[in-house]
């Protein structure tokens, strides 16, 4: 195996979609299409979505798509109709049922956690603040205010700046 | 070539082994002489993996069929220069190249690693050792690139058609020295804690090789998308696919790791999270490895059975374990120093971007791995693919780039709403102006909407930041305002060095959401003089011609290309056909502007030869991915670029452990 990505492709031949056969489909459809085929994946190839890979079925599924489009199907429909001829293995991504749900549910649940945490640890940090503030009396006098009001305007990000600069030297 | 290769591997071998042990043998005696002979050794082990690399070349340049790796990997006809790529095509010559890179970044970063780092060095270093004995000894004892055939044939193999492009020189390389590299820190990071020394020390060290780690990973999947791009012929460059993945989690990690350990850099504060950081970047790195190597997972990079996954899924086991043991082991140490003044200031912002870098990864490693867990435990094959990565790590996508505006622009220890207020309120209302005419003129949806308006935000405030900066530094010291701009890039190298990989991360933003969302796309068959529309564009497939190869057939199918009825040029779409690889390779036609690319594929010839099947796709702002790469070098050498002061700074803070000779050189 390989950092690559490939394209295998049969080459049988039974898959040629003949221009006589080939359904061509307005601006609208076509984009529709190129989503659909994004969410099927080729049975055959590994890991490859219809859209990418240029296996023969691919290319028939592409047909059955298009055909489905033309007749007015709806992209749920179509969903149904390609998973009830080629299985459910096809979908690109698992649908939000059954353990499905646990796909797409566990991962925003793990950010919310994190998200919590890092509140508690900030709140944490805060608390260790006020007790030094307590024991030292007032902070070092570091805070950059705004004073919008003076002459120069710039002169606040000028001592910014500079206020960087000495924290970089001090540190070997 | 064999016995050489093989000498040199175990005289390797020896070196790592005796070279870890000496080196914390020597560090628990505190016999000086004996740390310095196992940094000898390190050294020596590069060359000797270096000799090895050079023996298994010559076998390949000398088709020394002899090696069975030489023979299925390359043949007689095979051109030299792909000596290059044929070396790493398989498990062994790749493990091989990894821990070659191993130990040269090892002994470079031994060499330079500032001596004042003390214990902590000798500690890194047989972590370093421990790590590269485990390669060694599986590249000689279970895929040996040396390993002979009984009977040499008269030919070989030969080396996968799809090998043989350009793109194949530089992406696999740095995507692996890239994962390797995160060793790096990790042992730094690992070794400081061994050493029961918790000061900040490791810190610079930790943050130039986290650096390097990150953009060998970063340069090397932007090329993987390139070639991607332009290779594959299905109009896309990124497809969640596992194995790009692998190395995209811990490129994650490594980059919230590189934001985070500045805080412990200018604060002393995140101590404890920066070393579960870069062990969080490590474990994912050997994922990475066990993923890339052992094959667990259908792939597109899916190349044959690897049979190294137990090896790897081992290595990966006790890397997990024995880092996060290390680290509650010291957890009592690792205590910060510092507080938090205020929660609107640098230091939460910097932790508000580990979470979303974190719960990138986390949803990336979620979709690598629930497939897995689902074959495993409930029988049911699953695909977690584009839709769910899209769909899941789009927002918090969106939510980095929109934290890429508010982050750099808050101070350390506390910011003001007012600060806030001043520095955002220009890019602020730039971005509603542009947003809104986004929404009239191109309206595709939201998501598109709030991609563009972040993007804008953070481009708008990179540029005020540095106009606002270079004409504060030109009042303060009357400079001309190119030098006053220099100057200020100088004053504080890894903020700008930042600032440029940002730009970068615009670059990309545009790309993406211009691709995605505004991206057109057609399926036709054309006959010979046919055009077919798209956008405002119109394709005429005006010729073809068929060459005819004794591997191979490629076909070239000539367009014309007129946009808005007026003739712009032509483009040519490629395909050939392997019939003994059972394989069709496309390589797109591309015309590519800043505005976008007109991309053509040609699928498949019709058997009557008068027509052909092609899909064709206009694809907005690509071009501006590319030119990411080059930022995302520039800041990094930016952020890399050594100050005077910490030179002098080495100098005159001689090692307080005092032992450690400074010429330890071989």
């Amino acid at each position: 195996m390989l950092l690559l990505l490939l394209v295998f492709a049969s080459l049988d031949g039974t898959g040629v979609i003949h221009a006589q056969e080939y359904i061509e489909l307005t601006p609208e459809l076509d984009a529709r299409a190129a989503d659909l085929y994004a969410g099927i994946m080729c049975p055959i190839c590994n890991g490859q979505t219809i859209s990418q890979s240029h296996a023969a079925i691919s290319e028939t599924m592409r047909q059955m798509v298009r055909e489905r489009l033309v007749a007015g199907d709806t992209d749920a429909q179509i969903y149904d109709f390609m998973t009830e001829a080629f299985g459910r293995d096809i979908l690109a991504s698992p649908p939000k049922s059954g353990i499905g749900l646990a796909v797409w549910f566990v991962p925003p649940t793990a950010l919310l956690l994190g998200a919590f945490a890092v509140t508690l640890f900030v709140r944490r940090l805060r608390m260790a603040d006020a007790l030094v503030r307590e024991g030292i009396g007032t902070d070092s006098g570091s805070r950059i205010g705004s004073n919008g009001g003076t002459v120069d305007e710039l002169e606040p990000y000028l001592r910014l700046v500079d206020e960087e600069m000495p924290d970089i030297e001090e540190r070997p | 070539m064999a016995e050489l290769g093989t000498s040199a591997m175990v005289i390797a071998l020896a070196l790592a082994v005796y070279s870890g042990v000496t080196s914390l043998v020597g560090v628990r005696t505190r016999n000086s002489a004996m740390v310095s002979s196992s940094m000898r050794a390190t050294y020596l082990t590069t060359l000797a993996l270096g000799v090895a690399i050079l023996a298994l070349v010559l076998a390949f340049l000398r088709n020394d069929f002899a090696l069975k790796y030489v023979a299925e990997h390359s043949n007689l006809a095979m051109p030299r220069i792909y000596t290059w790529v044929a070396f790493y095509a398989g498990n062994e010559g790749s493990l091989l190249y990894v821990a070659f890179a191993l130990a040269g970044m090892a002994a470079l970063a031994m060499y330079f690693v500032p001596r004042r780092m003390g214990s902590q060095r000798p500690y890194a270093n047989f972590v370093l050792m421990l790590i590269l004995s485990f390669f060694i000894t599986v590249n000689l004892f279970m895929a040996s690139p040396f390993a002979t055939l009984p009977v040499t044939p008269i030919d070989g193999v030969g080396i996968n058609p799809l090998l043989t492009h350009p793109g194949m020189f530089i992406h696999p390389p740095l995507i692996m020295v890239g994962l390797i590299a995160i060793a790096v820190p990790f042992a730094l990071g690992i070794g400081g804690l061994l050493s029961g020394r918790i000061d900040d020390e490791w810190v610079d060290a930790g943050r130039t090789w986290g650096l390097v780690a990150w953009v060998l990973l970063a340069i090397g999947l932007l090329l993987g998308a390139w070639w991607a791009y332009t290779i594959l012929g299905w109009g896309g460059y990124w497809a969640w696919d596992p194995v790009e993945n692998a190395a995209f989690m811990p490129w994650l990690a490594l980059t919230a790791f590189i934001h985070s350990i500045m805080v412990q850099k200018r604060r002393g504060m995140f101590r404890l999270w920066n070393i579960a950081l870069i062990n969080i970047s490590f474990v994912l790195g050997a994922f990475g490895i066990f993923i890339n190597r052992g094959g667990p997972v259908p792939s597109v990079h899916s190349f044959g059975a690897s049979t190294l996954g137990w090896v790897f899924l081992l290595f990966l086991g006790v890397v997990a374990f024995a880092s996060f043991g290390v680290f509650f082991y010291r957890f009592a140490l690792l205590r910060s120093a510092g507080s938090l003044e205020s929660a609107l200031s640098r230091e939460s912002a910097f932790l508000v971007n580990n979470l979303l870098f974190l719960g990138v990864a986390f949803v990336t490693l979620w979709g690598v791995v629930f497939p897995i867990i689902s074959e495993l435990v409930l029988g049911k094959t699953i695909t977690v693919g584009k839709p769910f990565y899209d769909s899941v790590n789009g927002p918090i996508f969106l939510a980095l780039i929109f934290l890429m505006a508010i982050g750099p622009i808050l101070p350390w220890r506390h910011a003001t709403w007012t600060s806030v207020r001043h520095a955002i309120l220009v890019p602020g209302v730039i971005t509603l102006i542009i947003t809104a005419v986004v929404v009239v003129f191109a309206v595709r949806n939201v998501a598109a909407i709030a991609g563009i308006a972040v993007s804008t935000l953070v481009a708008v405030t990179i540029a005020q930041e540095m106009y606002r900066g270079t004409l504060a530094r030109h009042r303060a010291t009357r400079s001309p305002y190119p030098l006053a701009f220099l100057q200020l890039v100088g004053s504080n190298r890894p903020r700008y060095g930042g600032y440029l990989a940002h730009v970068a991360v615009v670059l990309l933003a545009f790309g993406v959401v211009g691709s995605s969302f505004y991206d057109l796309e057609r399926d036709v068959i054309l006959s010979l003089g046919e055009s077919a529309d798209i956008g405002a564009y119109t394709v005429e497939f005006t010729s073809t011609d068929t060459t005819t190869f004794t591997d191979r057939t490629e076909r070239t199918a000539t367009m014309s290309v007129m946009k808005n009825g007026s003739f712009v040029g032509t483009v040519e779409a490629w395909h050939g056909v392997y019939p003994s690889f059972n394989m069709l390779s496309t390589r797109a036609g591309i015309r590519s502007t800043p505005v976008e690319d007109l991309y053509v594929i040609f699928s498949e010839l019709q058997p009557d030869g008068q027509a052909a099947a092609f899909r064709l796709l206009v694809n907005p702002m690509v071009w501006w991915m590319w030119l990411a790469g080059p930022f995302v070098i520039l800041g990094t050498v930016v952020a890399l670029w050594p100050t005077r002061q910490r030179a002098t700074a080495v100098i005159t803070n001689p090692s307080r452990e005092g032992a450690l000779p400074s010429g330890s050189v071989s």
